[in-house]
């Protein structure tokens, strides 16, 4: 049915169009009504002004004032005396001291003051001067950390932390034990490899996404070399090369370091331990990427329950004994446990991340 | 994500490295402290024997007056210098604690040396890869001269520094009771720790 214009339809967009001409009107008129922002003032009397350009016109006897110099009082205007000017502060001299160990940002009072950058060390541990202990030692730069992470809910991750560590003394240290006493060691370094090297994709997989091919390219010699020559992986034949043995590995978390994604807060995960995080989400990817985690959930294949188990069971373990062995050797000696692992973790995660 | 952490310390044999000639000394001195050690886990009858015998060269190489004082931070200086003396011996027995457990008689890491760098004057880093058990660890001893005398002042496994977890755990108690926080925490850690 052909459209036919009707009065109706011409009148739809002419109503806008009116209020908008109409604003346009009214504008136009609240304008020709706007105050000039300059008062003319004859003998205390305000006089208004009719001349609308920039500067009016005045008259002999008359005073200029711009309005908001002029305090009003009914029709006469008297001027508001203008303060007294504050002394400027004469610049500091810029305080910039020229020992060795560091330089101190100069007054920011004198516009002319140079900025200093403190310099920090370069030692492996990532810690820059601190204030007050260089003095007598230099090599005190244990001060101020470059590496910390927040810890807004301290007082839940020490209850976590707590929990956990009843979980490692009363479940997890009896069972490693007992894990290290039936297996011999060469089984449990059989087992640990093997699991090493299928978390193969998790390193591959970041490698690339760090930008890092040549990486990735002896990421990929390792596994087949173990997978090939070391029966399923069961034999870390790379150790024999050095270039296939000093290859870093690498994690999702490590990932997203490098993409600029701040950490976050600490979080001290029930049974998992601590992580930032940044790190959680990684560690998630890290389970997405892990061949072993696609059988276990039923992502692959058709396996039944013990054929899962058979999958995953040596991979918590093998995993799990390692992190047990740390923890000991972490807070058996510590001051606080909760500081300690804190403190252990943040340091690592920097190494792996710059690795 | 798993943190291998042990402590092998000093326990050789197979020693690559360039040295640079400023270096040359601090590296030396390490690996003779090292050769020292390997000797006598070599040798040890049993872990007691091992244990007792090892600690004489530890304390040697190891300067535990700088690591504690840089461990406590800034509360050293409020430290009487008998405090500071106790503080010094307690955590001498923490370090060698941690230390000598994990050795076993016989039982050696291998190091390999890498180029080490000298970060200030009198301050030496030294990396290192110690393969033990069949996992590779990248150690870095940190070393300072004082009196012509090369010491260990801090050790760094897998990036974790040693007197920096020290010191953020000693940091926090200083900040909840000040000095006294400190010397209690130490004193009850020693007696903890068997």
């Amino acid at each position: 049915m052909p459209t036919r214009l009707s009065p109706a339809t011409l009148g739809f967009p002419i109503l806008p169009g009116v209020i908008f001409l109409g604003c346009l009107f009214s504008g136009y008129a609240f304008a020709e009504s706007e105050t000039t922002p300059y008062m003319m003032v004859d003998s205390g009397k305000i006089i208004p002004v009719k001349d609308t350009s920039d500067v009016p016109r005045k008259a002999s006897g008359q005073t200029l004032y711009l309005s908001s110099s002029v305090s009003v009082n009914g029709n006469s205007a008297t001027p508001i005396p203008t303060p007294e000017p504050k002394p400027t502060p004469s610049p500091s001299k810029a305080v910039v001291r020229k020992d060795k160990s560091r330089a101190v940002m100069a007054s920011a009072a004198s516009a002319k003051s140079g900025i200093t950058v403190r310099k920090s060390s370069a030692s492996a541990g990532g810690t820059c001067k601190t204030a007050g202990a260089t003095e007598d030692d230099p090599g005190d730069d244990y001060g101020h950390p470059t590496a910390t992470i927040s810890d807004p809910i301290q007082p839940v991750n020490r209850g976590v932390f707590w929990c956990n560590h009843q979980l490692y003394h009363y479940v997890f240290s009896p069972l490693n034990k007992t894990y290290k006493f039936v297996l011999p060691h060469p089984v449990r370094t059989g087992i640990s490899n093997a699991v090493n090297n299928v978390e193969y994709p998790v390193r591959f997989v970041n490698d690339l996404l760090q930008w890092k091919p040549a990486k990735a390219g002896l990421e990929t010699e390792k596994f087949l070399l173990n997978t090939t020559a070391g029966i399923g992986g069961l034999v870390k034949v790379s150790n024999k090369f050095p270039a296939l043995a000093e290859v870093k590995p690498t994690d999702t978390a490590a990932t997203f370091a490098k993409w600029g994604i701040p950490s976050g807060c600490y979080i001290v995960w029930p049974v998992i331990g601590p992580k930032s995080l940044r790190d959680t989400v990684g560690f998630a990817g890290d389970i997405a990427l892990n061949p072993a985690s696609w059988f276990t959930y039923g992502l692959v294949g058709g396996l039944t329950g013990t054929a899962t188990l058979a999958v995953s069971a040596p991979q918590t373990v093998g995993n799990t004994s390692d992190k047990v062995d740390t923890y000991e050797t972490l807070t058996h000696t510590s001051i606080d446990r909760y500081n300690a692992v804190k403190s252990a973790y943040i340091q690592n995660r920097k190494k792996v991340e710059s690795q | 994500m798993t943190i291998r952490l042990l402590l092998p310390v000093l326990l050789l044999p197979l020693l690559t490295g360039i040295a640079h000639a400023s270096n040359e000394a601090a590296e030396n001195r390490l690996k003779s402290s090292v050769a020292e050690v390997v000797t006598i886990v070599k040798g040890a009858a049993n872990r007691e024997a091992l244990i007792a015998s090892v600690k004489t060269p530890l304390q040697r190489i190891l300067n535990f007056s700088v690591m504690t004082k840089r461990s406590i931070g800034p509360g050293w200086k409020q430290l009487t210098p008998e405090q500071q003396q106790e503080a010094v011996g307690l955590f001498t027995t923490l370090i060698l604690r941690t230390y000598t457990a994990k050795f076993t008689p016989g039982d050696c890491p291998s190091m390999e040396y890498k180029p080490s760098s000298s970060t200030a004057p009198g301050r030496v880093e030294i990396p290192t890869t110690s393969l033990y058990k069949g996992s590779r660890y990248d150690v870095v001893y940190r070393m300072e001269e004082q009196n012509g005398a090369w010491s260990i002042t801090d050790v760094v496994i897998e990036g974790v520094s040693l007197v920096a977890d020290y010191r953020s755990q000693f940091d926090a108690e200083f900040k909840s009771g000040g000095t006294e926080a400190v010397m209690k925490a130490l004193r009850n850690s020693v007696a903890q720790a068997k």
